[in-house]
């Protein structure tokens, strides 16, 4: 064959050479391997854009960095591909960092640049930088470039490198998932493995093989042990909170990881006792919230800065309300009333830039803190005269939705909130509608596709994740802006100005912000039914005697409020005319109509899988069994199998046949009990140097029938009862 | 012409071997070897040193088989015509009556074969090759069986005409005797004082016997698996040497293999009668370039590197 004598990765001159060969496959499933790991990287740079709600297009500019790949490849050599390459790297780079805010010179970004990448090689989702849609636009076309350049030039082990590393820069990221990661893995393994088939045509010897194969197995196996449970729960369980790894409670789910939250599936309650609060004004305990929604969950984009102690009241009338909190467990959050402006803490503090706080290390148990917060004291007149002109920053950051969002909830919300005329009314009736329309319930089976599409289209019930992505999506179609916001309900009150606070207490609600007045809350849940299942919880509970349910204060029906309930000051979330989402009262009775085997008690789900299979899963389950099948064919296990039937049974056929099958399952059974058979050895030397005495019989006759090519029936008798008692012995 | 069954034939070329080792102490493979060829109708250059038996064992052979026994003592001035033979003219018929040569017999032995020039060689050599004899362009068939035992010395190499690839390539095997061991050569001492043994050696089977043999031996099965086995083998060398086996040589392992095989009583070639004869067989028909080993080395790496079964 001519080509193998050519030098790799030169064209000869003057001649056009198609790309893909029908005569040399190696070559085309090593350039496919190439190509599959520049669209594994590629996809998960589009999925980037997409939920950053990017302008660019990853699609066309992977196009044009493919045709430009080529067309180097046909032009110029190894070293100026290079220098392209890094070019490259530089305009991307120089594009970004020109696109961060222009308060802040370049000298100083480096510090930030540099902070940032490390973060990023450990774990930090790139959907965290505020302008991740740039970020991905510019790592875009340099390595597709020059992945392709390599591969278009034979020099596939080098091109799978180059995409395998940017791919493998998204798995450090986290960004990459596990069908995605495997894919990239399948793609380097198959453009080394054909790439050193195309390169040494005397076909691969064995070690280099097996070299191969162990490290597609690692790569493999490090990517389905590490991203399979991050998919799963989205919490690492970092002991930050003190939430327990157990991801399936709501508490952890919300408020154990400050930077993303994963929506979960059914999720269960904890009973434990957190903390206790003394505090004039009751209210939810915020602890932060997230601003990007990825359509699974949400993410925390920007800068975590050390708290310099001030904080801006929020706009507007606001109240100060000092608030004291003694822990009951470890924690690592700062829940308060909204909007904290002073603590004092027993650690450093930093500052979210959502403006929440947040001790820099878990508090623990009966270490205390005081949070003085300035609550808005806006009325709805005040809320519905607020104008609707946004800042800037606010608008970039909460009113994104990702690229792909359905536009059908777009349309549905505009159903639902009909007329109504300013940002407060849109924002109430969408309330009102979620808890009107939707059921609650812990129990849900995650959905695949958009949350906040499927809840409001596909599913019924759902837990307050549910209600309160769905809400803030649906206002933002309106371009009203809105955020995620989690911490903690009031919890049960245990004297005139106490609350004690459990783990189910845990709560996701929305911020909606309104121009003069900060950010005002509301909370689409039903409360009833939340609170109907935290009781029982509760209730579980004390009745199997659990740890750290109540305190020396609390108890079944120990405090009763005297002061009348309706229409409170209270009331924390703005809507004044509506009670619904008023002050939770401590409920020491269930209501009637619900017995102790009320079916919606939540059942703990170990685990927290899914009944239904996602697509997602589906595709691993058929890549993981793909590699399966690949890894028993690799080591024999089918092989195995066969012999170990091929080797106990024997159909018969002519006698010479017999013969030689018989001598060829003697033969295999003696090899696994000796040595096995040189090639250089005859059938004769190897039955004098293992064989008893039943396989030297079975060894003359077996010549006579392969030398002599003459066996009789008796023989064919002999043989295979020879080769039984070689084989049973 | 009889044939015999293998058993007989592998009696009959036992029994040789056994009456040939009464004379000729140790060499028992070098012995069963030479039947071996004999057997399989080629002819046998022994390379030795002088002085070790070669005569001796060509001797026997021929004693051995009932069989005729000339010997041609090669020297430079050695004419063709002193192999082949000569037409003289009777003065009394007036007419020209052919004297025949050393050649006419059944066993000959050339001696120092490279001593003659080569026109002399070639004389012999065709014999070799076409069992038959031209002279004054009339041509004669030689005796049946017909059997060329070629001495070389491995000393003396000047004044020698070193035999040619081409013709080298005639012998089917090549043999050497070697110095006997301290045991054999006292053995040898002991036997030769007094009357020399091979004045006393007798017969062990007739010419007739060994004609039948070798039809026996060239009837000898040989699979397609074992020819397979020695075309892999020929090919290994003629890519691991600079001159490689001939088809010849190919054919001529083949043949020593069948004597083999006749030899143990079998009648049909196993692998292991390929790899008995090999060595014999294929070395001196391989030449290597200056100082990347010897034959012997490819003959053995062929060995150990061709698989027995594809």
């Amino acid at each position: 064959m001519s080509g193998r004598e050519r030098p790799r990765g030169r064209l000869p001159e003057g001649r056009v050479r198609t790309l893909f060969e029908v005569d040399r496959p190696d070559r085309v499933l090593a350039t496919g391997g190439v190509l599959l790991v520049i669209l594994t990287y590629l996809a998960v740079l589009d999925r980037i854009v997409v939920v950053a709600d990017g302008s660019g297009s990853v699609p066309v500019l992977a196009a044009l960095s493919l045709a430009g790949g080529t067309a180097l490849a046909r032009l110029v050599r190894p070293r100026w591909a290079l220098v392209c390459f890094l070019a490259l790297v530089a305009v991307g780079t120089q594009q970004y960092v020109a696109s961060l805010p222009a308060t802040v010179a370049l000298g100083e970004n480096l510090g930030p640049f540099v902070g940032d990448t490390v973060s990023l090689l450990t774990g930090m989702s790139i959907l965290r930088i505020i302008n991740a849609d740039i970020w991905a636009l510019t790592l875009t076309p340099a390595p597709t470039v020059f992945a392709w350049y390599l591969a278009v030039r034979r020099r596939y082990v080098a091109g799978a490198a180059v995409a395998g590393s940017t791919l493998g820069l998204l798995v450090l990221t986290g960004d990459a998932g596990a069908t995605t990661t495997l894919l990239g893995a399948v793609g380097v393994a198959a453009a080394a493995g054909f790439g050193t088939v195309e390169a040494t045509p005397t076909a691969v010897d064995a070690s280099r093989r097996s070299v191969l194969v162990g490290l597609g197995g690692a790569v493999v196996g490090a990517s389905v042990l590490d991203v399979v449970p991050s998919e799963r729960a989205g919490v690492g369980g970092d002991g930050l909170g003190g939430f327990g790894g157990d991801a399936t409670t709501t508490e952890a789910n919300l408020l154990a990881d400050s930077e993303s939250l994963q929506i979960q599936g059914s999720i269960s309650l904890s009973p434990t006792v957190r903390f206790r609060i003394e505090s004039e004004r009751v209210g939810y305990w915020r602890a932060l919230s997230f601003d990007r929604y990825s359509g699974r969950g949400w993410i925390r984009t920007g800068e975590t800065e050390p708290y310099d102690g001030t904080t801006a009241p929020p706009p507007g009338p606001a109240e100060r309300v000092r608030q004291e909190v003694t822990l009951a467990g470890q924690l690592g959050r700062l829940p308060a009333l909204w909007k904290p402006v002073e603590v004092d803490v027993p650690a450093s503090v930093d500052a979210y830039q959502d403006g929440s706080l947040a001790p820099t290390r878990s508090l623990r148990e009966d270490e205390s803190y005081t949070v003085t917060s300035a609550r808005s004291e806006a009325t709805p007149a005040d809320l519905r005269s607020a104008p609707e002109q946004y800042p800037d920053s606010i608008e970039q950051r909460y009113l994104a939705l990702p690229g792909d969002f359905p536009s059908r909830v777009a349309d549905r919300t505009a159903d639902i909130v009909g007329d109504a005329a300013t940002a407060y009314d849109v924002a109430n009736r969408v309330e009102a509608w979620l808890e009107a329309n939707r059921d609650y319930s812990l129990d849900v089976d995650r959905p695949g596709g958009d949350i906040a599409d499927q809840f409001l289209f596909e599913m019924d019930a759902g837990y307050c994740t549910y209600f309160a992505t769905t809400m803030v999506a649906m206002l933002r179609t309106q371009d009203i802006p809105a955020r995620f916001t989690v911490g903690y309900t009031p919890g049960e009150r245990v004297g005139e100005s106490s609350w004690v606070v459990r783990g189910f207490d845990a709560h996701a609600w929305v911020e909606v912000y309104f121009p003069g007045y900060g950010w005002q809350q509301f909370d689409p849940t039903p409360a009833g039914p939340r609170r109907l299942n935290e009781q029982q919880r509760l209730e579980q509970a004390r009745l199997s005697d659990e740890d750290n349910v109540d305190t020396n204060e609390t108890g079944p029906g120990e405090w009763s409020p005297t002061p009348t309930p309706t229409a409170t000051p209270e009331t924390t979330v703005s809507s004044g005319d509506r009670t619904a989402t008023a002050i939770p009262q401590r409920s020491g009775v269930a209501p009637p109509g619900l017995s102790e085997s009320d079916p919606t008690t939540p059942t703990p789900t170990p685990g927290g899988a899914a009944g239904s299979v996602t697509s997602e899963q589906a595709a691993l389950a058929v890549v993981a069994l793909a590699g399966g099948v690949a890894a028993l064919r690799l080591a024999g296990i089918d092989e195995l199998a066969y012999r170990a039937v091929w080797l106990r049974y024997q159909p018969r056929n002519s006698p010479l046949e017999d013969v030689e099958r018989a001598y060829a399952r003697a033969e295999y059974a003696l090899e696994a009990r000796t040595r096995t058979r040189r090639p250089d050895e005859t059938v004769r030397q190897y039955a004098a140097a293992v064989g008893d005495e039943p396989f030297q019989r079975l060894a003359r006759l077996y010549e006579r029938a392969m030398y002599a090519e003459t066996a009789s029936e008796s023989d064919a008798d002999d043989a295979v009862e020879l080769a039984a008692v070689v084989v049973g012995s | 012409m009889s044939q015999h069954t293998t058993a007989t034939a592998g009696e009959t070329a036992r029994r040789v071997i056994d009456n040939i080792g009464e004379v000729i102490v140790g060499n028992e493979n070098s012995i069963e070897h030479l039947v071996v060829a004999l057997l399989g109708r080629g002819h046998v250059l022994l390379e030795d040193v002088p002085g070790v038996g070669k005569t001796m064992l060509a001797r026997a052979v021929a004693t051995s088989f009932e069989c005729e026994f000339k010997r041609v003592q090669f020297t430079p001035d050695l004419l063709p015509a002193d192999i082949t033979g000569v037409n003289v003219f009777d003065q009394a018929d007036q007419t020209f009556e052919f004297r025949p040569g050393p050649v006419f017999a059944n066993v000959v032995l050339g001696d120092e074969i490279n001593r003659a020039p080569p026109k002399t060689q070639a004389a012999l050599l065709e014999a070799m090759e076409e069992q038959q004899v031209t002279a004054d362009g009339t041509t004669r068939t030689l005796p049946e069986p017909f059997f060329v035992v070629a001495t070389q010395n491995s000393v003396e190499r000047d004044r020698t005409y070193e035999l040619p690839a081409a013709e080298l390539d005639r012998f089917a095997v090549k043999l050497s005797l070697g110095y006997p061991d301290p045991d054999d050569e006292t053995e040898i001492l002991g036997r030769v004082v007094g009357e020399h043994p091979i004045e006393t050696l007798e017969p062990v089977a007739t010419t007739e016997d060994l004609v039948a043999a070798q039809t026996t031996t060239a009837e000898v099965t040989v699979s397609e698996e074992v020819r397979d086995y020695v075309t892999r083998l020929a090919g290994y060398t003629r890519e691991n040497a600079q001159l490689g086996v001939s088809p010849r040589g190919s054919v001529a392992l083949l043949q020593a293999a069948q004597g083999r095989a006749v030899l143990n009583d079998r009648d049909y070639v196993l692998p292991d009668d390929i790899q008995q004869e090999t060595r014999p067989v294929f070395t001196h028909r391989i030449r290597v370039a200056r100082g990347e080993g010897d034959p012997g080395d490819v003959v053995a790496s062929a060995l150990e590197a061709v698989p027995v079964e594809r």
